[in-house]
């Protein structure tokens, strides 16, 4: 058991190595090991899958030519995870995009809350008319499973501050769904 | 169930579409200069293969291009129509219930 | 052992379809009767041709479409104007219901004595919507519109007010 785990993170480090050295074959490897990750976090921010698209490949091109500062597959991992979150606050801050304002956020009903696809759309775009530091977060929280311990260094916020932030954003989503409930 | 898990199964990854690896890869290609251009000595090859496959070719494929152009325009417009159709009905559905709503808040 | 696993392999696919079953739209003898007629059948293979017609820049509105379009299987829509009331059988209507397996739910249903009567149903599997039917029938028309594939309502919500689709709200009361 262990010469197979041995031999798994032997692997995923040439993989790395290989890509460093510009086997874009072993590039292509890493992007689908993480696509559905950074792809999904901007997903989940800008509730825009062309929006999502884009700022996922500029994230991997920026990896392309960030891999020699990279050492190892947890690094990477690190590194995209912080670095979309970065992209997509930018945006937000450079391009004023429009945020998706709650009160247009179209209401479900009482009866909707048993349809999973309906309610989960509609906590979609409620996650999506967050702040977008508390958006950020509560993606990073739930779609990556991560402890604000570990949001904190992506973010780079203290972790009681995180803390806060998922506080205050599970209390606004729980108001705006029970206003509509 | 709780809010947190609702949370959680809304915000499950998803994929991007299909080919998003490859079109990165297309780019960091790009960007790395790893296109290059043919040399000199095969340019003349190539110019030559492509004339005469042009010269061969060109008007079938022309031809079949411009059908298909075509067939593709009536399924385009075709999908437009039914759209537009789907559009109107829900549109009245979701006037009437506008309405019902609307006489339900004064009653 | 082999049996076994053709089992579980066909149970498997008949559990989790893809997509819906297209419903049978044939009504003989009804488009003569009818002033004005659409008819749009367009199945897997002609939606992925219309799909590499609208143009794909990101953000814009035809790509929108093209992405709903091109994951789709089929859309069919039988749409009939006639130049009187009671012109076609009700009971063609009651037909199309009949075809709606277990699986699909009316979302809407909305009923007037003189003007137009819509239903809207869809095929819910697990998470996902994979077939739409909207019946509408008044005196002097009768459309039926079926859409086969996965229907994702979150690309829907975005065509909201493009190409003249509008905003779907999902959260209509039913009224029996």
């Amino acid at each position: 058991m262990t010469a197979i785990v041995t031999e798994a993170v032997v692997g995923n480090a040439d993989v790395l190595g290989r890509a460093r050295e510009g086997d874009h074959d072993a590039f292509a490897e890493i992007i689908e090991e993480h696509q559905a990750m950074v792809f999904s976090l901007a997903y989940h921010f800008f509730h825009d899958r062309s929006r999502a698209e884009e700022i996922a490949q500029d994230v991997f091109l920026q990896l392309y030519r960030s891999l020699d500062g990279l050492q190892s597959r947890a690094h990477v991992l690190h590194w995209l995870r912080q670095v979309t979150g970065r992209r997509c606050i930018d945006q937000v801050r450079r391009a004023r995009l429009r945020e998706v304002p709650l009160e247009d956020v179209e209401p479900l009903s009482r009866e909707e809350s048993s349809g999973d696809p309906l309610l989960r759309r509609r906590l979609r775009e409620l996650i999506a008319g967050l702040p977008p530091k508390q958006r950020l977060i509560v993606t990073l929280r739930y779609q990556e499973d991560l402890d604000p311990s570990e949001i904190c260094r992506i973010v780079g916020l203290p972790v009681n501050t995180v803390k806060s932030h998922l506080h205050r954003a599970l209390r606004a989503l729980r108001r705006q769904l029970g206003e509509t409930a | 169930m709780s809010l947190e898990h609702e949370v959680r199964a809304a915000l499950r990854p998803k994929s991007p579409p299909a080919g998003f690896a490859e079109q990165v890869v297309a780019r960091a290609r790009w960007s790395a200069g790893g296109v290059r251009a043919p040399r000199p000595f095969h340019a003349w090859r190539a110019v030559a293969a492509a004339l005469t496959m042009t010269a061969i070719l060109g008007g079938w494929a022309a031809r079949e291009a411009a059908q298909q152009r075509a067939e593709g325009e009536r399924v385009r417009r075709e999908v437009l129509t039914a759209l537009r159709i789907t559009s109107d009905k829900l549109r009245a559905a979701q006037q009437h219930v506008q309405q019902i709503g609307a006489s339900d808040e004064y009653e | 052992m082999r049996r076994l696993i053709l089992l579980i392999v066909v149970f498997t696919f008949a559990a989790a379809p893809a997509a819906a079953q297209p419903l049978k739209l044939d009504f003989p003898g009804l488009a003569e009767r009818a002033t004005e007629v659409v008819d749009v059948t367009l199945d897997a293979q002609m939606l992925r041709l219309a799909a590499k017609f609208f143009s794909g820049g990101a953000g814009s509105e035809e790509r929108a479409v093209r992405d709903i379009v091109q994951r789709l299987e089929g859309i069919y829509v039988r749409s009939y104007q006639f130049d009187h009331a009671g012109a076609y059988d009700r009971r063609i209507v009651e037909n199309v219901r009949r075809q709606l397996g277990p699986t699909w739910k009316r979302i809407v249903n909305v009923s007037s004595r003189n003007r137009e009567n819509v239903e809207v149903f869809t095929d819910v599997r697990g998470d996902a919507i994979i077939g739409l039917v909207v019946i509408a029938a008044e005196p002097r028309e009768l459309t039926i519109v079926n859409i086969v594939g996965p229907i994702d309502i979150e690309r829907l919500a975005r065509l909201e007010g493009q190409f003249g689709v509008p905003h779907i709200r999902i959260e209509v009361k039913e009224k029996r």
